[in-house]
């Protein structure tokens, strides 16, 4: 048998005491909701969230931090969502993975990551010259693509309307994604910028639960939004990037901004309201099921604008079940999808979404966030599921009706 | 009715307003009754019955003779699918106006509130799938389905069910604003799982749970027994997943035996709902002119409300149905009270109060503030009396209790000699005794919660551990104590916890100490039992080592200055004498067993005999006063009028051959001896079971003959002749008549008062005359009024059958409660 040694005043517990919410870990009635409620379900492994909680409140840090438990659980607050006394474990997780003691057991990528972040602005390290060189060449592809040439891509444009945000795998592997979002721009027919300062929407801070590296990341994008002068900062479909750069961010940095705060689906959504764009939902000609991203829906409370652009870009919508604030995880939350040696994982994680997308008898899945959009892309695989998924911007840009 | 009769206008035809009505009645007062459904009997009308071999004291059984009683009883207007439309005040009372299938206007004098309570609606909780998996059921369904017998073709068959039931649904839950336990739920689902287990033996069973409410001694060991059968899970679950391939229902839950979470799959799952306010009730109270408390309930203080206007019952917070019965009762009483009928003129006859220490005190005083002269006999030295009315016999005890109602005489014996007193009612009060907790340690670092309270602040260490159970189970005084304490000392600043099994959440406001406890910075720690943990003590600090049940597999130490353990509860000295004395059980820890359902919580089958406080009960302060108040409600009825049915059972001095067997088995002691050695049935105290008359070997006791001749004659070859006790069996062929039950039609019902008062010859005679058999249908073993009557009856069956050597299937004794009108259908059907 283990042993351990309460300590009443663990860094973790003071820590947690601190915040405004989230202080009321002391008050976990131990009555095991949150067990009964985790994205991991069934018995393969996976965290014991009253576990986590109690660690907490009984001081045995090491022993949380030794438990593997804090890396495995996916952020995804669907305990969080029933828990009587209304117990964070999205703050309590990203508390205890920001202890000094939890260092070592953060994943190395998640490391790195930070670091390229702090220092480039860019997670994969890419360099503002190397993004310049991606950028102007991928505008030269998208002016002959479009044939006009006001068809291009700017960066570091000042006074413009919207500043685009976009995710790293957007200037990485899947550039075809930033075209798809300029020919939106594009028809938008408003002027638009991107940034060399600052090309990254996510924020790794918020994984590693620690608030000053959070701080910085979205100060970068802040300052440099200001500094050019934006009036809207438009965040590409990322859910943590979303909840930090919008839901949480005058709260993170202490002030207001200079500037608003859309994502994608909202902005295009808005454009087709104000006619300026028109969707043709003929163009997939299927059921499309959509999945709620945790910090979307759950988190940010964002629900029905990804399901309204998505309803005017296919014949249906097909809700998974559950959905909504009771949503199941994609199995890649809270940071582990960019932890590059968890594949074997997420895909024991990620099974009841597996599930749930079996259940629905689709061929296509959409969601608003990079992230789901590439483990559910993985699960597919993994499970054989004969699913097509989709982020639902990227099949408005196919819905899209050019004159 | 007289113009000078007062009136009360009950809202809600449940239990509490039920009680009430009755005991309004007795005291000559009329009532109205404004019911909103289309039958009498409210909530609880529809609860089955609980029994299995013996009866679980649920009481949900009373519901139905109440019903029968309120609608036979004078001056009592009952108006259903009616809802009070408005309510004026003026000089004599109140002016209400009913509409619905009544509408029109009553003058009353007073209004009662007997709303009741709603069960919390778990579709509001969407994870659970309530409304959308069909084998997720809520505890009201499963008890209609348990009464109607609809329970085996729901489970299509299968006899080896899983079940699981899960607790607090609408509980304990800051987040819906229901931060309160509902007090009844787990005992409603431990009760369930026992009825489930005796009809189906290879049922597989668990229930999900917070912190098991095993409150009471009685409870305690009913589900210790039980536990060996069903499993029993710290930590509920929230989420219900229904599995299409295999049509099973699935949970996630905590394995705490490895720790891990694990998936179970179920055929049945019971959601064990809470307690909340009555529906459209805010409106209602609104109309009346009260504030509700933040949660719905009419918890306030009975002074507190306007005045004229009362309520019982669930209207003032989530309570079990006898406690609602009891609370009718008491507010009723307060009524009379207050309309000025009550028999303050009348003389008060002497009350003794017996027992030793604070709750012998509390009753004689409070006996004593509303002028009952009080005889305080208690067995300690240097007792301090408020009340200097009160008559004291210290040092003292009682050896003996002879004759009946309003005239008692005591045997008293002490330091003064021996010596008689007579009262009209005795209040045993005898409290319990606290042993100093078992431990091999002596150090001042461990102390007891008794040293402990007395313990000036500054002495007081900065860490400080309280361990709830260390000396047996939690009981609700001890818990409540260490919880009050450690929020204290957690405010002071001291670091505090607390080593417990479970969180005994008592009382409307259990969860919100418990609450703040957490909130100021307690720590609970959670163990099994008392073997997962220990304590030693190591440079100069007391360091405990637990095995907490949330994290399996560690051993955790914690130091502290100081540990606090609770004393052992026992039965104080004299408590097993005074039983004895007064003819009642003790149960399995020594305390005076508590007589059944009919009588709780205060009364016994003797009249005027109470029982008060921790000596018969596990009960906390405010429990007390409400003990009080019924003793009060109790005596003030027997004070009034000795009420004789007028069907007392008679002695035939010159048949009778003195042998005393009725004196013996009278289970009300209405049977005295006079001086020339003849016993004697004093009226006032009879109930008319007629015991004694089927028992009489002498045949010298005659009572009114019940047997009516002509339905004898009636009964012919292919017919069913059924003897039903009126309190029972023949209540739940009503019952299945008002549910349109089908049934077997060639059947003839002679009701009894009690089937102790059925003879042989009785029993014979529709067979004689041609009947093709005969039921003998009363009670649950435990479940009679005049309480071994009705076994008196089976057994008497049992041996014909077997002495004559009777075909079992010509003569039977079946128990049927008034809640079983599907048990009354089957055992009258011919395939029986």
């Amino acid at each position: 048998m283990n042993e351990a040694i309460l300590i009443n005043d663990a860094p973790l517990l003071s820590g947690l005491n601190k915040h405004q919410t989230g202080d009321n870990i002391s008050e976990c009635l131990t009555c095991g909701v949150c067990s009964s409620r985790c994205s991991w379900y069934d018995g393969e492994g996976g965290p014991v969230p009253r576990q986590i909680v109690r660690m907490a409140q009984l001081g045995l840090d090491e022993l949380l931090i030794e438990s593997g438990m804090l890396w495995d659980c996916m952020l995804c607050n669907r305990c969080t969502e029933e828990c009587p006394v209304g117990i964070n474990m999205d703050q309590v997780v990203r508390q205890a993975r920001s202890l000094q003691a939890a260092d070592k057991i953060m994943p190395e990528d998640l490391k790195a990551g930070v670091k390229n972040r702090l220092d480039l602005g860019d997670v994969n390290g890419l360099t503002k010259e190397e993004f310049v060189e991606t950028i102007e060449w991928l505008s030269e592809e998208f002016t002959d693509e479009v044939g006009d040439p006001d068809a291009v891509i700017p960066y570091d444009q000042k006074g413009v309307k919207f500043l685009y945000l976009p995710n790293p795998r957007e200037l990485g592997i899947n550039l075809m994604h930033l075209t798809a979002m300029a020919k939106l721009f594009y028809s938008f027919k408003e002027p638009w910028t991107m940034s060399s300062r600052h090309t990254d929407v996510t924020n790794w801070g918020y994984f590693i639960g620690n608030d000053d590296i959070s701080r910085k990341m979205a100060l970068q994008i802040v300052e440099a939004t200001e500094d050019l002068g934006a009036e809207t900062l438009v965040l590409s479909e990322c859910g943590h990037g979303y909840l930090v750069l919008k839901t949480l961010l005058e709260n993170l940095i202490g002030r207001k901004t200079k500037f608003n705060v859309v994502a994608m689906p909202e902005l295009t959504l808005d454009m087709v309201e104000k006619g300026i764009i028109k969707l043709n939902p003929a163009t997939l000609d299927e059921p499309v099921a959509y999945h709620d991203p945790c910090n979307l829906g759950r988190k940010s409370g964002v629900y029905d604008i990804p399901r309204k652009l998505l309803a005017l870009c296919c014949k249906e919508i097909v809700e998974l079940t559950p959905n909504r604030e009771h949503g199941v995880c994609c199995g890649g939350g809270g940071g582990i999808l960019q932890d590059s040696s968890s594949h074997k994982r997420r895909m024991i994680s990620g099974k009841p979404k597996a599930d749930q997308i079996r259940a629905a008898n689709v061929k296509h899945l959409a969601t608003a966030c990079l992230s789901c959009d590439r483990q559910i892309g993985e699960l597919v695989k993994h499970y054989d599921l004969g699913v097509q998924v989709h982020t639902v911007v990227s099949l408005a840009v196919e819905a899209l009706v050019t004159n | 009715m007289s113009d000078s009769q007062k009136s009360v206008l009950i809202l809600g035809g449940g239990v509490a307003g039920l009680s009430a009505a009755r005991t309004l009645y007795e005291r000559g007062v009329a009532v109205y009754f404004v019911e909103k459904d289309d039958h009498m009997g409210g909530k609880a009308m529809n609860w089955a019955c609980m029994a299995t071999k013996t009866c679980e004291n649920c009481g949900a059984c009373l519901t139905a003779e109440l019903v029968d009683q309120v609608s036979h009883q004078a001056n009592t207007t009952i108006y259903t699918q009616t809802e009070l439309s408005g309510l004026d005040r003026n000089n004599q009372g109140f002016e209400a106006a009913l509409t619905g299938g009544f509408s029109g206007k009553v003058a009353v004098d007073a209004v009662l509130m007997a709303t009741g309570f709603s069960p919390f609606d778990p579709s509001a909780l969407k994870s659970l799938g309530y409304g959308r998996h069909k084998k997720v059921i809520t505890t009201v369904e499963l008890n209609e389905m348990l009464k109607i017998g609809q329970i085996s073709k729901f489970l299509t068959g299968n006899n080896s069910p899983k079940i699981a039931f899960i607790q607090c649904i609408g509980s304990r839950n800051r987040k819906l604003d229901r931060n309160y336990c509902s007090q009844v739920c787990c005992k409603i689902s431990l009760r369930h799982a026992n009825k489930l287990i005796h009809l189906y033996p290879e049922a597989d069973i668990t229930v999900l749970h917070m912190d098991l409410q095993v409150i009471g001694k009685e409870f305690r060991t009913f589900t210790e027994k039980l536990s060996n059968r069903i499993k029993l899970v710290q930590g509920v679950a929230a989420e219900i997943v229904s599995d299409r391939q295999e049509g099973k229902l699935t949970i996630f839950h905590e394995d705490q035996t490895i720790g891990v979470r694990t998936a179970n799959h179920f055929d049945l799952i019971v959601l064990s709902v809470g307690l909340g306010p009555s529906e459209n009730f805010g409106e209602l109270a609104l109309k009346l002119g009260i504030k509700p408390d933040p949660w719905g309930f009419l918890s306030l203080s009975q002074t507190d409300f306007p005045k004229g206007i009362y309520a019982a019952g669930t209207a003032r917070g989530p309570m079990n149905i006898l406690n609602a019965i009891s609370e009718g009762r008491i507010t009723a009483s307060r009524i009379t009270n207050d309309l000025y009928i009550a028999a303050d003129t009348d003389k008060k006859f002497q009350v003794a109060v017996v027992g030793a220490g604070n709750e012998a005190v509390l009753v004689s005083d409070a006996l004593s503030k509303e002028g009952y002269p009080v005889v305080l006999i208690d067995s300690e030295k240097n007792i301090f009396l408020k009340d200097e009315y009160i008559k004291h016999f210290s040092d003292a005890s009682l050896v003996s209790v002879e004759g009946t109602v309003g005239n008692f005489t005591l045997g008293i014996a002490g330091g003064e000699g021996n010596q008689k007193e007579i009262v009209g009612a005795v209040v045993v009060a005898n409290g319990v005794e606290r042993l100093q907790p078992e431990t091999n340690l002596h150090s001042d670092k461990v102390v007891t919660l008794e040293d402990f309270k007395d313990y000036p602040e500054g002495k007081i260490p900065s860490k400080v551990a309280f361990w709830m159970d260390y000396s047996g189970p939690e009981n609700k005084n001890n818990s409540r104590k260490i919880l009050e304490m450690a929020t204290f000392l957690a405010g002071k600043g001291k670091i505090v916890h607390v080593l417990m099994e479970k969180m005994l959440v008592h009382g409307l406001m259990g969860q919100v100490s418990y609450d703040a406890a957490r909130k100021s910075g307690v720590k609970f720690l959670r163990i099994s039992d008392r073997t997962s943990a220990d304590f030693s003590i190591e440079g100069g600090q007391v360091k405990l080592a637990y095995e907490d049940t949330t994290l399996p597999g560690m051993k955790i130490f914690v130091s502290c200055d100081i540990l606090v353990i609770p004393e052992k509860l026992v039965p104080s000295k004299d408590t097993s004498l005074f039983a004895q004395v007064l003819n009642q059980a003790l149960d399995t820890e020594g305390f005076i067993q508590s007589p059944n359902s009919r009588y709780r919580p205060v009364a016994s089958p003797r009249k005027g005999i109470f029982f008060a406080g921790n000596c018969h009960d596990e009960i906390d302060e405010d429990d007390l006063t409400t003990e009080i108040s019924a003793i009060l409600a109790g005596l003030g009825y027997l004070g009034r009028n000795g009420s004789p049915q007028g069907q007392a059972a008679r002695i035939f001095e010159n048949e009778c051959k003195k042998c005393l067997t009725c004196l013996r088995i009278c289970p009300h002691g209405a049977i005295v001896l006079l001086s020339s050695n003849k016993p004697e049935i004093i009226p006032e105290a009879c109930f008319e079971c007629g015991l004694c008359v089927s028992n009489c070997p002498a045949k010298a006791i005659r009572q009114d003959t019940f047997l009516d001749e002509k339905l004898v004659e009636m009964a012919k070859e292919t017919d069913t002749f059924i003897f039903a006790c009126e309190r029972s069996a023949f209540l739940a062929r009503h019952e299945a008549r008002r549910l349109g039950m089908e049934m077997n039609e060639k059947v003839h019902i002679q009701t009894v008062r009690c089937t102790g008062r059925i003879g042989i010859e009785n029993m014979f005679a529709p067979l004689l005359k041609g009947a093709n058999r005969v039921i003998v249908a009363g009670c649950h073993e435990g479940n009679c009024r005049s309480m071994e009557s009705g076994a008196f009856a089976k057994r008497r069956i049992e041996h014909t059958i077997t002495d004559l050597g009777i075909d079992s299937n010509k003569l039977s004794f079946y128990p049927v409660a008034a809640n079983e009108p599907d048990k009354f259908k089957k055992i009258t059907s011919d395939t029986e």
